[in-house]
């Protein structure tokens, strides 16, 4: 999934095509995260998600995404949000900080440490079942 | 729209070249299973579950030492083993507002990371 002011995501059984185009699609607007279409994915699936967020943090709906998130980790929804540094939004991103069951990471120099970030916390989840 | 299509490939590369150095370089060896590799001479001392009757039926009657054939077994280079268990679904959520604009190449292969790892692992990853 995509998110800017609007979202774009594929369903369950997209081709894999089309959900590696929406990884690529860039839309450059506002931030509004998409709560409701997470929910909508996770209720359709069985069993709990590896959901993995990269922002900036900069949401304009945070008041709303952040009990939303709270409340689908408790179901035990497992959430990682790589947290990348330069937005000016100081507020917003203490309050996802200080969120319980939310694993953050931060990430101070995207080009140096994201890719690493992210594969250490996929691989902790897929490693043993990569071929 | 053309552009996106490169760029597709340009992140899946990217992303898929950062998965298999990490692999590599994670790899260590375990205790493994061995795979037979070729047919050799089975001597009469060797353990009898080792002799292979059908090949050594291939080279003829059966005469000990002369037509009877063994396969060599090796390990396999880096160990296979089952893994069984619940693999996660994987939801993954990449803000491509305004203010990423700067980082969304290395945020787009950090994506591509997460979905391939899941798609590799046997897991249908959702966007």
């Amino acid at each position: 999934m995509t998110f800017s002011t609007g979202f774009i995501s594929a369903d369950w059984e997209a081709p894999e095509e089309l959900k590696e185009l929406i990884l690529s699609m860039s839309f450059d607007e506002f931030t509004v995260f998409p709560s409701h279409e997470i929910q909508r994915l996770t209720s359709e699936n069985f069993g709990p998600c590896f959901i993995v967020i990269i922002t900036d943090g900069g949401w304009q709906n945070i008041e709303e995404a952040i009990p939303f998130l709270t409340k689908i980790s408790n179901l035990g929804h497992e959430i990682v949000i790589f947290l990348i540094k330069g937005g000016e939004y100081a507020d917003r991103i203490e309050y996802i900080k200080r969120t319980p069951r939310l694993k953050i990471r931060n990430v101070v120099n995207p080009e140096a440490d994201l890719h690493g970030l992210v594969l250490s916390e996929t691989m902790k989840t897929y490693r043993p079942f990569l071929t | 729209m053309n552009e996106i299509l490169w760029k597709r490939y340009w992140f899946k590369a990217r992303a898929q070249r950062a998965i298999i150095e990490y692999l590599a370089e994670s790899r260590r060896r375990r205790p493994v299973w061995s795979v037979m590799r070729y047919p050799d001479e089975w001597y009469i001392e060797d353990e009898i579950e080792d002799l292979d009757v059908e090949t050594s039926l291939d080279e003829g009657p059966l005469i000990p030492e002369v037509t009877t054939l063994k396969w060599i077994k090796e390990p396999t280079p880096y160990g296979q083993s089952f893994s069984s268990g619940f693999v996660p679904s994987t939801i993954t959520v990449l803000d491509v507002s305004s203010s990423m604009h700067e980082v969304h190449n290395e945020a787009a292969v950090a994506a591509f990371i997460a979905y391939l790892s899941a798609r590799r692992s046997g897991e249908t990853p959702r966007l």
